[in-house]
């Protein structure tokens, strides 16, 4: 496992938000044992990558094992914080909401960003964008349809629509992915 | 600040990142400022380092010029009881029974392109900081 000096170094050696979070997950991802599914990064914090920072969120949603996760970031100094699943380092500035081990999406369509400190995973685009259909219809929180639309609308070229029709049929959310496309179609308005 | 002036108590600074969807780092460095000011103290707490206001005129300032809308166990909490009572308010916001708006319509709140504007700038963005090296990966730049 990497020692917390250095992955403090590596952390705070920037001071871009989003910046840190892509560090952290590579340094934890190279810190847990080879061989098995990789950590991956959901939720608000894999929109505001692929967004870099357009969009803020505050704790980062990770999935993967409870007890090896933890192990790793009691070492780095996290404590509970606020909720029964949210780590954090108030040194690091980052907080860490385990979301439990079962991958909800495709891992065919994680997304993998490489770098000098080990490859970070994050939520795929397509996946991302139907659990944020599926938020607004049915927690009714309007903000998710636009953070689908600006998902949708930043990376269009490599969106397999195809799945997101699919899944929008299972998880009866086809009215809303009308909705997002009527939006594309206007450009947002 | 408004976090800091509803709660008598303290609280930490992930509790204000989590209450407000504020970015944590964001949240240490403001407080840490404040702390360096002499506006707020901080001590140890269960979960975590706590901050509190220290000048109760701060803290009536802050709850003036806040213009949050409180959820209803914030407002109904003694800390914001007692701020209200502070403030000498004896306002009941408005409720209704009739549920939540079944269209989640934010047409209203956004500007005509805005939402274009934010998706075409966080694309840019990714792409300086990205190489794509296949389908589904990326070298950091």
């Amino acid at each position: 496992m990497i020692d917390y000096s250095r992955a403090k170094k590596v952390v705070l050696a920037t001071d871009d938000p989003t910046e840190r979070k892509i560090r952290f997950m590579a340094l934890l991802t190279s810190s847990l044992p080879k061989g098995r599914r990789r950590p991956v990064l959901a939720g608000g914090s894999a929109i505001e990558v692929y967004l870099d920072g357009t969009l803020r969120t505050g704790d980062m949603d990770i999935v993967y094992n409870v007890k090896a996760l933890e192990e790793v970031l009691k070492a780095w100094r996290f404590s509970l914080g606020g909720g029964l699943r949210a780590w954090a380092n108030e040194e690091l500035g980052l907080a860490v909401d385990m979301v439990g081990e079962e991958y909800s999406g495709s891992y065919e369509r994680v997304t993998t960003i490489t770098t000098k400190y080990g490859p970070a995973t994050i939520m795929g685009i397509e996946d991302l964008i139907v659990k944020r259909l599926a938020s607004a219809k049915f927690w009714k929180v309007p903000t998710d349809v636009e953070q689908a639309f600006l998902l949708a609308k930043a990376h269009v070229d490599s969106i397999d629509w195809n799945y997101i029709q699919e899944e929008s049929r299972r998880a009866d959310i086809g009215d809303y992915l009308g909705k997002l496309k009527a939006m594309l179609a206007k450009g947002g308005n | 600040m408004e976090a800091l002036a509803l709660s008598d108590k303290g609280t930490t600074a992930y509790g204000v990142a989590k209450a407000y969807n504020m970015n944590i780092a964001k949240v240490y460095t403001e407080v840490k400022r404040l702390e360096g000011l002499g506006l707020v103290k901080s001590a140890k707490g269960n979960r975590g380092r706590e901050y509190q206001l220290v000048d109760e005129n701060l803290r009536d300032l802050a709850l003036r010029l806040s213009s949050r809308v409180q959820t209803y166990d914030s407002w109904r909490s003694p800390e914001s009881r007692r701020a209200r009572f502070r403030m000498g308010l004896a306002l009941v916001p408005r409720f209704s029974l009739a549920g939540q708006s079944l269209v989640a319509d934010v047409s209203q709140r956004r500007m005509p392109g805005e939402l274009e504007n934010l998706a075409t700038l966080g694309r840019r963005k990714f792409d300086v900081k990205y190489r794509r090296t296949s389908e589904r990966s990326y070298d950091r730049l």
